[in-house]
């Protein structure tokens, strides 16, 4: 028994070193988490508006667009929750902001992270702004856990070579990915968003709109006013959603504004103001579209 | 959890430390202490329906502790009626209740009514068709008076979870696992070592193979009306890889994972693409179920001992049995009765048993009649394989049409190189193992220790460099 643990010590312990060194490694490389986070830790004070939300604003909200200091603390695929949480972290360091401008999707209210194939960008959040909470797997820790070795190790050789990080952001959070990238079949994306986006388990309703909740009392708290908006798509896109779950959304936003005097809500989705051309893929902007977005959303906070 | 998370990797590892180290030969206390970690094995997965299982495992118990007590009579049948209507009715309820629902409706839909239906939201729990059985099976053999009831509650309960197998099996039969339960186990090394060597080869074939194929297939599956004739044929053998690296790769792994802690489960897979019938196929592929079906439906209905047409009626009930097994969906129904009809001819012909030994025994290379036999078993199979993959009867219809179309003959418009030369290499080296339990059993071979060790990295290499985008084990869902 000794002898076979022995050996299977010794044939494991290369591959143990190699793991831990390449997770070391890569934790190295700056990605748009640890600059964020960075900038949240230490240059937050001047920031007046603060975005938040997944893809649609990430790409769609370009902080320089606005008339007062703006940083888009937007990351792909991010929920309510995590929403709730950067803003729950940071809130009390920007004793300036003003406005917090939330996207509330056809797919926020009903979609979790953790359930959805982007679960892994969880560990995101563990490893970069040092999110806990009971329930978090192994694998939320660890980047190695996440991607392909093969994925990490191009990573790794890129950033240590020739300096190729994974920051793909403005310095005020925009995300650049999508400015000048060529335009996709805005049909074909426009179905699969729509599919990919129209859940049936409406499980995450009531964990999201208590994140929501959760949101509007913090904005109240701090004297910080909320501007949420269900961002633009194409007709591809807005045409095959299930009706009844954006009702849903529409209906929550409109209700929460009805009811908080520091809260407004914006419904873009079918706005005329968006031409084709503005969009990179059917449910997401392009530079072009984000510049238009940014300065309605920016007209109306000077209302 | 699966066996390709990390999460298995630090909780392997735990368990067996505590099973040889902290409690060893203890037997009671080595049974509690893997009833306890099959329990959160399953818990990672939905803790909710850990109760199915003690539920299911409580209910064989008893009633195999109240046949012990009945040595025959009638309250023996009622027991064991008890135990197939409390199995089979949590089955069918969370499997197999929309189904039947939806297929009501439907149907009545057909006659000209309109019911007003309406189909739960039930969760399918993960491997409940696979400890049903196996439960099953140990109330069967009780009966029948094949094994003696057990009275050691923790015994039974740990042959029900054991986590190797419990969520995709192999269907273990009582007889073959539970006294290795009741007998202590004592650690050997050169079956641990092979357990390991099995393990990786399962984790090769589940994420070299089979993970990578699935990127192809689900694209080629999905937008199947885009693609040539060549393509969906591509696709559709693709498919056929995948569902055997992925099921056989768990199987492979189960077994490897179950002999670090002293036990020897049934083998699961036989090198099935190398049969040279379908009968032959289905004595290689999925054997645990295959067997249970022969033993505990086939052979209760009369085999083939009542003439030809009866041998026809029972085989093509035992297909559709398994088709509905492995999924409540008229795909799968569909799939079983192909299997059926590919059957027939060997059973009319009564050459269903002609194949029992390994293809081309002791020689290198197969001779050219076992080598055509090979290639049309493997291409009818993975017609069948269409079905059983498709979403809908429709769509394997509308697949299947479109590989039988002059655009069969062109240049594919997926070809995927480097996976195919990694299935060419991957299928040469199970052809030369093909003799052996598993396809890294060296124990007939003296190779040096660095060699060995060389290639062993080689293969973990391999597996994380060359591990495909990590999917969900297909028999998962059953």
């Amino acid at each position: 028994m000794k002898q076979f643990v022995v050996k299977l010590l010794a044939f494991a312990a290369p591959l143990l070193c190699l793991f831990m060194g390449l997770e070391i490694l890569v934790r190295q490389i700056p990605n748009n988490y640890s600059y964020k986070r960075h900038f949240l830790d230490h240059h937050c004070r001047s920031v007046r508006i603060l975005v938040l939300g997944s893809s649609h604003s990430l790409y769609g909200v370009d902080p320089e667009q606005f008339s007062r200091p703006a940083f888009n603390a937007a990351h792909v695929s991010q929920t309510l929750k995590f929403d709730l949480f950067i803003l729950d972290k940071y809130v009390g360091n920007m004793p300036d902001l003003d406005c917090v401008c939330l996207p509330v999707s056809y797919f926020s209210i009903t979609s979790e992270l953790e359930h959805v194939n982007e679960g892994r960008r969880t560990k995101n959040y563990v490893i970069y702004y040092g999110y806990r909470e009971f329930g978090l797997q192994l694998k939320d820790h660890l980047e190695t856990a996440n991607s392909p070795v093969r994925r990490l190790v191009r990573s790794v050789g890129n950033y240590y070579s020739s300096g190729m990080d994974h920051v793909t952001c403005s310095p005020e959070g925009f995300g650049l990915s999508y400015t000048n990238a060529p335009q996709l079949d805005l049909e074909k994306t426009g179905i699969a968003a729509a599919d990919r986006h129209t859940n049936d388990d409406r499980s995450a309703s009531v964990a999201n709109e208590y994140y929501l909740s959760r949101i509007v009392e913090i904005c109240r708290h701090h004297g910080v006013r909320l501007l949420l908006f269900t961002p633009p798509a194409c007709r591809s896109y807005h045409e095959r959603l299930c009706n009844s779950q954006l009702k849903r959304v529409v209906r929550t936003c409109e209700g929460l504004a009805k009811e908080n005097e520091h809260i407004d809500y914006v419904n873009l989705l079918h706005s005329p103001v968006f031409a084709e051309d503005d969009f990179r893929d059917a449910d997401h902007l392009n530079g072009e579209g984000a510049v238009k977005l940014t300065k309605i959303l920016d007209q109306l906070l000077k209302r | 959890m699966t066996f390709s998370s990390i999460d298995f990797a630090i909780f392997l590892p735990i368990v067996f430390v505590l099973y040889w180290f902290v409690v060893p030969r203890h037997l009671k206390l080595q049974n509690l202490l893997l009833v306890i970690a099959s329990y959160i094995f399953y818990a990672w997965w939905d803790w909710r329906f850990l109760g199915l299982i003690v539920v299911s495992s409580t209910v064989d118990y008893v009633v195999g502790v109240l046949m012990g007590r009945e040595p025959c009579g009638t309250r023996r049948r009622w027991l064991l009626l008890t135990s197939i209507v409390a199995n089979l009715g949590l089955l069918g309820f969370f499997k197999y209740f929309n189904f039947f629902v939806d297929s009501f409706a439907q149907s009545i839909t057909i006659l000209g009514y309109c019911p007003s239906v309406r189909s739960l939201q039930i969760v399918l729990p993960v491997g409940i068709s696979f400890y049903t059985f196996q439960t099953l099976s140990y109330s069967i053999d009780v009966y029948r008076g094949q094994i003696k009831a057990t009275s050691d509650i923790v015994a039974f309960f740990a042959f029900v979870s054991f986590f190797p197998q419990l969520v995709a099996g192999p269907i273990e039969r009582a007889t073959n696992l539970l006294p290795q339960f009741c007998h202590e186990r004592v650690f050997q090394q050169e079956q641990a070592i092979d357990g390991l060597r099995q393990m990786l080869w399962g984790l090769f074939k589940k994420m070299v193979i089979a993970d990578n194929c699935a990127r192809y297939v689900n694209d080629v599956f999905a937008n199947h009306e885009s693609y040539a004739g060549s393509t969906l044929l591509l696709g559709a053998l693709l498919f056929s890889f995948q569902i055997y690296g992925d099921f056989s790769g768990y199987s492979d792994a189960a077994i490897g994972a179950s002999r670090l802690f002293g036990f020897n489960l049934m083998r699961n897979f036989a090198y099935p693409y190398f049969s040279r019938d379908i009968a032959e196929f289905w004595r290689r592929w999925h054997i645990s179920l295959s067997t249970w079906f022969r033993d505990y439906v086939y052979v209760p209905l009369g085999g083939s001992q009542g003439g030809t047409c009866r041998t026809i009626r029972n085989v093509f009930l035992v297909f559709l049995i398994s088709g509905l097994w492995h999924g409540a969906n008229w795909t799968f129904v569909l799939w079983g009765l192909i299997n059926a009809i590919l059957f027939l001819p060997l059973i009319l012909l009564g050459i269903n048993r002609t194949h029992l030994d390994t293809v081309a025994k002791g020689a290198f290379f197969p001779p050219f009649r076992d080598l055509c036999q090979i290639i049309a078993t493997f291409f009818v199979t993975t017609l069948a394989w269409i079905v059983f993959r498709a979403e809908s009867v429709s769509h394997a219809i509308r697949y299947i049409c479109g590989i039988f179309d002059s655009s069969l003959f062109s240049v594919p418009e997926v070809f995927p190189k480097k996976l195919i030369m990694a299935i060419l290499l991957f299928v040469s080296w199970e052809w030369l193992q093909r003799e052996r339990h598993h396809a890294l059993d060296f124990r007939h071979m003296r190779l040096p220790v660095g060699v060995r060790w060389g290639f062993y990295y080689a293969l973990v290499v391999l597996v994380l460099a060359f591990g495909g985008p990590r999917e969900s084990f297909i028999y998962f869902q059953f």
